[in-house]
């Protein structure tokens, strides 16, 4: 350790247990509660971002009053400050401002749904449904005159057109053609290129169906015709013709993920989540920075209950690295050297951590690594042009030196 | 003096050392008892399958830093070359008899126990119509792993492949041999080989033929139209039989019910890759015996609602013994059953 002629000052720090939870996805909920019965005090922060607040997003036993839990509404997120173990995040509220700190950050923003317009080529009408609107009308009351659907009529539910169905939405239309099948005595047409079958309960789902009596045609070129009310759908094995089309929405990342995702200093995957992989560890629910995690489906492909599910492992996630009380650096760590540093600021643009930051030492100007930040990837020595930047630690691990 | 842990890890694999690590961070005592000599698990046996330096999203790599972090962890006693040979229930926690190669039978006692003990491959000698075994050019996924895992590159190079196929739903999806699950990792992991077949041999011609893809996960979606514009074909045609070609004895022919085309078909081809699916382990049921555990039509164990905790208070299931998981999905659902159990052991007198 004196060889290195550098000593890590900063011991461990105690910090509190505090997190906050942006995002009002259903599986926020359940993060919250899972974080309050392990005795943290949870700021939950929603509406700017994620799902916002209907009754029907909020699960039944999302916590709602706790001594140790803060709601705040209607709140954007303008600027984050800080590092794992006292991150202050700035937000607007109505025109004024609110600041709020907390020691690590959970993202349960979740995902946006959306009719692919575009994608099908196909207009809505009254013959022309999507999952939610039959949804809507069956549980709307007969008064209102709603078109249901009436026994022996024939519907066509169509999966995979021009594209994958997310497993969500295609788990939901499956559940609709049951009860279709079951309650309303319809003749369900389920048309699929890849059918959904990944999980015990989707294998269980589709076994259902086809004890119900739901036909399962598997198609590739299908050519959709509306005439005189019908529809009429051509594949391989001939000419289905039915009364209703009902076709599955789409999943995509919510419109501000972008925004969000520049204002925490998190990357985001080809197809816009959030990445919970990077360089130095590849563990679901971690991003790129210390102290920032992801729940439920801001980051993930699920149903509600995989979601929910996913909220769990976030919520051992934050209790594992917070559970102690306390937070301590990496064994092995990166060091400036202020005196050598000329201020280009490659280092700051290419920590994959965002923990290097330009600080005032005592006369001059330089850049710092954040210890706790910090998890000793190297890659900020390797492009450093001065060689102001090494790796330092307290002793090099016993399977690193038998390497 | 009877040892004491306060949580028993049965298993070594992925999901086991997960588990062990995150209650371990948290501050509890733990014994993790892996049979086999070393830890590790089915993980070992999986490569790597970046393309061009660009990682595929495998979790083949996921394994490394777990293990040395285990061998680090102040927290964590590791007993290799261990079984559990009988349980009992004291005081609501459980007394474990311990049998081992290297020392005599001990017993220890904790306060819960989670159970990682994985799944075994399916045998694909079990599908009869696929030769394997004995036609030579009928090998599996996971031989084709060790393979690669071994000798990178150089595993299937100049042998001339001209046409390579993937099998999917080996033991998969087939109430035949009571398997009437999807093992779910099979289409991920034969696609990113395929895509690995193509790039390193790019001769050779690869055909995948499927039931359904599997595309959820979101790590896998890019992956799959990634393949299907590097020219991979996808075949809807299963059930299948394999035979000796009639014209060269170390190749196989393929045929098949081509279903979208709507015709029968044969094809010749190099090598035939079948896409083995998971199981539960051979010796399951005595697991099960041991906690009195109930099991799933299948053999998996079962849970109630939140998939990790079993019928038996104190005892939780993490990982691929509960349902067929990835790598990736292993460690998410180890959080999830580490989560479970911190719980528990708060609320119980114990914690």
């Amino acid at each position: 350790m004196d060889d290195l002629g550098y000593k890590i000052t900063s011991q461990r720090i105690s910090v509190d247990k505090r997190v906050m939870v942006l995002g009002g996805a259903p599986e926020a909920g359940a993060l919250t509660r899972e974080l309050l019965d392990l005795g943290y005090a949870v700021h939950w922060v929603t509406n700017d971002f994620g799902y916002k607040i209907t009754p029907e997003a909020v699960l039944p036993d999302s916590p709602s009053e706790h001594p140790k839990l803060t709601r705040y509404e209607e709140c954007s997120l303008v600027r984050l400050d800080g590092h794992v173990g006292g991150f202050l995040a700035r937000f607007r509220r109505d025109g004024t401002e609110l600041s709020l700190d907390a020691s690590a950050l959970v993202v349960a923003t979740g995902n946006e749904r959306y009719y692919p317009a575009e994608r099908y080529g196909l207009v809505l009408s009254s013959q022309v449904l999507t999952v939610p609107q039959v949804r809507k009308q069956l549980g709307a009351p007969r008064s209102t005159g709603a078109a249901l659907p009436h026994r022996n009529q024939r519907v066509i539910l169509l999966l995979d057109f021009k594209g994958e169905t997310a497993k969500e939405t295609a788990t939901e239309a499956m559940c609709l053609a049951i009860d279709l099948r079951a309650q309303w005595h319809c003749e369900v047409y389920v048309f699929y290129q890849n059918l959904k079958v990944d999980t015990y309960n989707l294998e269980r789902l589709t076994r259902t169906m086809r004890e119900k009596g739901i036909v399962f045609c598997r198609y590739a070129d299908p050519k959709i015709t509306i005439e005189d009310e019908r529809i009429n759908l051509s594949y391989i094995e001939g000419t289905v013709s039915g009364e209703l089309l009902i076709l599955p929405e789409a999943v995509r990342p919510r419109e501000d993920t972008q925004e969000l995702a520049g204002l925490l200093r998190v990357r985001l995957g080809e197809d816009g989540f959030f990445q919970d992989i990077n360089i130095h560890e590849y563990r679901p629910g971690i991003s790129v920075r210390k102290g920032i995690f992801f729940a439920g489906r801001c980051h993930m492909d699920g149903d509600t209950a995989e979601a929910e599910g996913d909220a769990m492992q976030a919520a051992a996630n934050v209790d594992a690295l917070l559970g102690t009380g306390f937070l301590e650096p990496e064994p092995i760590i990166a060091h400036v050297d202020s005196t050598k540093c000329v201020r280009c600021y490659t280092c700051v643009r290419t920590c994959p951590h965002a923990a290097v930051e330009m600080a005032d030492y005592d006369e001059v100007i330089a850049a710092r690594v954040v210890d706790l930040a910090c998890r000793g990837c190297g890659a900020c020595v390797a492009n450093c042009p001065v060689r102001a930047i090494d790796l330092v630690g307290q002793v090099m691990p016993a399977w690193a030196q038998s390497a | 003096m009877q040892k004491h842990a306060d949580v028993v890890v049965i298993g070594g694999g992925i999901a086991g050392l997960t588990a062990a690590l995150n209650l371990a961070q948290r501050g509890l005592g733990i014994t993790l008892v892996e049979r086999e000599s070393a830890l590790g698990g089915n993980a070992r046996t999986v490569c790597c399958k970046a393309l061009d330096g660009k990682c595929q999203l495998c979790g083949g790599c996921l394994l490394a830093d777990r293990l040395a972090a285990v061998e680090e962890a102040k927290r964590i006693e590791t007993l290799v070359s261990t079984t559990v040979t009988h349980t009992k229930r004291v005081d609501g926690g459980f007394v474990l008899h311990l049998a081992s190669s290297w020392t005599p039978d001990t017993t220890l006692s904790a306060d819960a126990v989670i159970l990682a003990t994985g799944f075994d491959h399916v045998d694909a000698h079990t599908k009869g119509p696929y030769g394997y075994g004995i036609l030579p050019a009928v090998t599996t996924g996971e031989e084709v792993e060790k393979r690669l895992r071994q000798n990178g590159r150089s595993a299937y190079e100049g042998l001339g492949l001209q046409k390579v196929a993937f099998i999917q739903c080996v033991g998969s999806r087939d109430e035949h041999v009571g398997r009437g699950y999807c093992s779910q990792v099979c289409c991920r992991y034969a696609v990113r080989l395929a895509r690995l077949f193509k790039s390193w041999y790019p001769k050779a011609e690869v055909t995948l033929f499927k039931m359904d893809i599997q595309t959820s996960g979101r790590d896998f979606d890019p992956t799959w139209q990634a393949a299907q514009k590097e020219g991979i074909r996808f075949v809807a045609g299963l059930p299948a039989v394999i035979r000796r070609s009639p014209e060269a004895a170390e190749r196989a022919t393929f045929l098949y019910d081509d279903i979208l085309a709507g015709k029968l078909a044969q094809e010749d081809f190099d090598l035939i890759v079948l896409s083995v699916g998971m199981q539960p382990r051979r010796d399951a049921d005595h697991m099960a015996g041991l906690f009195g555990l109930n099991q799933d039509p299948y053999g998996f164990f079962a849970t109630n609602g939140d998939e990790t905790s079993a019928l038996v208070p104190g005892v939780f299931v993490a990982g691929s013994c509960q349902a067929p998981r990835s790598i990736a999905e292993s460690v998410a659902h180890a959080q999830k059953a580490a989560e479970a159990c911190y719980v528990y052991l708060q609320e119980s007198d114990h914690g």
